[in-house]
């Protein structure tokens, strides 16, 4: 009797035993699943995040720049004597005008771009006093113009120098404008104007960027012809380029997209397409 | 004793078929699979407890806003994602409208009737269209509402481009249009060339979708037309208006366009 209570007990024992294991495997293959599920998830969106920051993402640098600097030097005005900058491969020979450190800190971050072999870098500019370098001393600074029209629809806090490592001899580079934030009636005034800002600002758009483009060349009053072409073929990305000879004879380019609230530009048409890669759409 | 020990090789051999064949059997006997059509938009396909992985149990019920994967218990189809409707918390089912209630009436089904390749058919529009001032009121709210997460639930606060304009639309009062892109050109009115001539001919009304590639990675791209040229969608992390034009710049061809309708 005693042999067969015990055996009960075992039985309704081991019963238990096998229930609460057959439970506890399917709770736990649940968990598992549900776990792996969002392991897969996080891994898709985890493998997207090291892919696009592999080579999508965009490697930023915030560059700090002494404030003031610009206007107390004299170069910071509109009228003011234009900084000479030379992109000479030769890392030593860079060199902006003495003093003026929002060029130098663009030279910097061209130099590191250029050391560190990088395709693809961003640049914004920190002031030491305010949080940000206005896009206002920045473009003073280095000397370079934006189209009246477009100028008043952009941000004076959110911008960015762009360098796209093509080989030792040559680091392109391109510029992303923000425009200014606001409500949907906001950018229902604001796209007008900046949509007629660049097609006005394409006559003049070379020689306005030549000191960051192109600042060993020179051009003439020619406007330059520009056409719809996409950055990645067929179809996608619309970009707007023109391609001229400077007084050389050598070909320069320049490209640019205005989407997402923002614009890009160019020297090269494989840099304009490694910012939009940068900066793609938010997609499904 | 060899009775016994035969007994108890039958339960154990029952019990690891079972095991195997339903790992998640813990968790599946107090769900009801509602099936296709699920009551009706905004009604309640059941309630019981479902018990979380962690063996806590929490009161459960779903309803249905539209789309049938909301049917789906996300147990039984786990590529499905959780849909907002499923509550965790013992609250009443309720579906979103415009104004941000709660609703159980109309049907959820897709207004979007079924479209033609050639976008022959010219849908028939009906009365009480979003006015431009109605999108952008809805576009400035919902701007400050959501943010971007991709498969996100558009009515948690972060959701992907598609879920963005399916909460633009139902706020709206419009008829549920999707909530994948890939859906949306599925039931478009319009799709590929007929799409673009679409938008080419100056057609498109406040809140009809665009479908697009998406620019730079694979997928497609949706926002919401608002109106004066401008185009509401999901870009930089946020949702924000831009030109038409803008939008279209980016990314690959057009692929649907799906007409606001109540």
């Amino acid at each position: 009797m005693d042999t067969i209570k015990f055996n009960n007990f075992n039985i309704i024992v081991v019963i238990l035993v096998i229930l609460g294991a057959a439970g506890a495997v399917g709770i736990g293959y649940y968990g598992l699943k549900e776990t792996s599920s969002t392991s897969q998830l996080s891994d898709q969106t985890g493998t997207s995040a090291s892919l696009n920051s592999a080579q999508q993402t965009p490697s930023s640098t915030i560059t700090e720049v002494v404030w003031p600097s610009n206007q107390e030097l004299g170069v910071g005005s509109p009228s003011g004597s234009i900084p000479s900058m030379s992109f000479s491969p030769v890392v030593s020979q860079l060199s902006g005008p003495a003093g003026n450190q929002v060029v130098d800190a663009y030279l910097s971050a061209y130099q590191e771009a250029q050391r560190g072999k990088e395709s693809y870098k961003e640049v914004s500019f920190n002031a030491t006093i305010y949080q940000y370098l206005p896009l206002r001393d920045f473009l003073n600074a280095l000397g370079i113009k934006i189209n009246s029209e477009v100028y008043q629809t952009l941000d004076q806090t959110d911008y960015r120098a762009v360098f796209c490592y093509r080989d030792s001899n040559a680091i392109d580079r391109g510029l992303i404008l923000s425009l200014q934030s606001g409500d949907v009636d906001h950018f229902i005034k604001l796209y007008p104007q900046l949509e007629a800002g660049l097609l006005s600002w394409q006559r003049t758009i070379f020689s306005d960027l030549k000191n960051i483009f192109f600042p060993d060349s020179d051009f003439d009053t020619t406007s330059p012809k520009f056409k719809t072409a996409y950055a990645n073929p067929p179809d996608a990305d619309q970009i707007e380029i023109a391609t001229i000879k400077d007084e050389s004879g050598a070909d320069r380019f320049v490209g640019y997209n205005s989407s997402q609230q923002k614009i890009y530009l160019a020297n090269s048409q494989e840099c304009l397409k490694r910012i939009l890669d940068a900066h793609p759409d938010d997609p499904e | 004793m060899i009775k016994h020990q035969k007994i108890v090789q039958f339960i154990v051999g029952i019990l690891i078929v079972v095991a195997i064949s339903f790992p998640n059997i813990a968790q599946m006997s107090p769900i009801i699979y509602a099936g296709a059509g699920c009551g009706g938009y905004g009604a309640n396909t059941g309630a019981g407890i479902k018990t979380s992985a962690a063996g806590a149990h929490c009161d459960w019920c779903a309803c249905w806003c539209g789309h049938l994967e909301y049917c789906n218990p996300p147990w039984l189809n786990p590529k499905v994602p959780v849909p907002m409707s499923w509550l965790s918390d013992g609250k009443t089912c309720s579906c979103p409208t415009a104004g941000g209630g709660s609703s159980s009436q109309g049907s959820g089904q897709s207004g979007s009737q079924s479209g033609s390749q050639s976008g022959a058919t010219q849908s028939t529009r009906q009365t009480g269209s979003l006015t431009p001032q109605q999108a952008r009121s809805m576009a400035n709210k919902l701007s400050n509402e959501l943010d971007y997460k991709r498969g996100g639930d558009p009515w948690s606060g972060k959701t992907d481009c598609s879920g963005g304009a399916e909460r633009f639309v139902v706020d709206s009062g419009g008829a549920d249009p999707a909530r994948s892109t890939y859906d949306m050109i599925k039931s478009a009115e319009y799709q590929y060339s007929a799409a673009r001539s679409y938008i080419n001919s100056g057609n498109l009304q406040p809140g009809d979708i665009i479908v697009r590639g998406a620019g730079g990675v694979a997928g497609n791209h949706a926002g919401v037309y608002i109106g004066n040229g401008m185009v509401w969608n999901s870009m930089s992390g946020g949702f924000r208006a831009e030109s038409l034009g803008s939008f279209l710049s980016r990314g690959g061809s057009v692929k649907a366009v799906n007409l606001f309708t109540r």
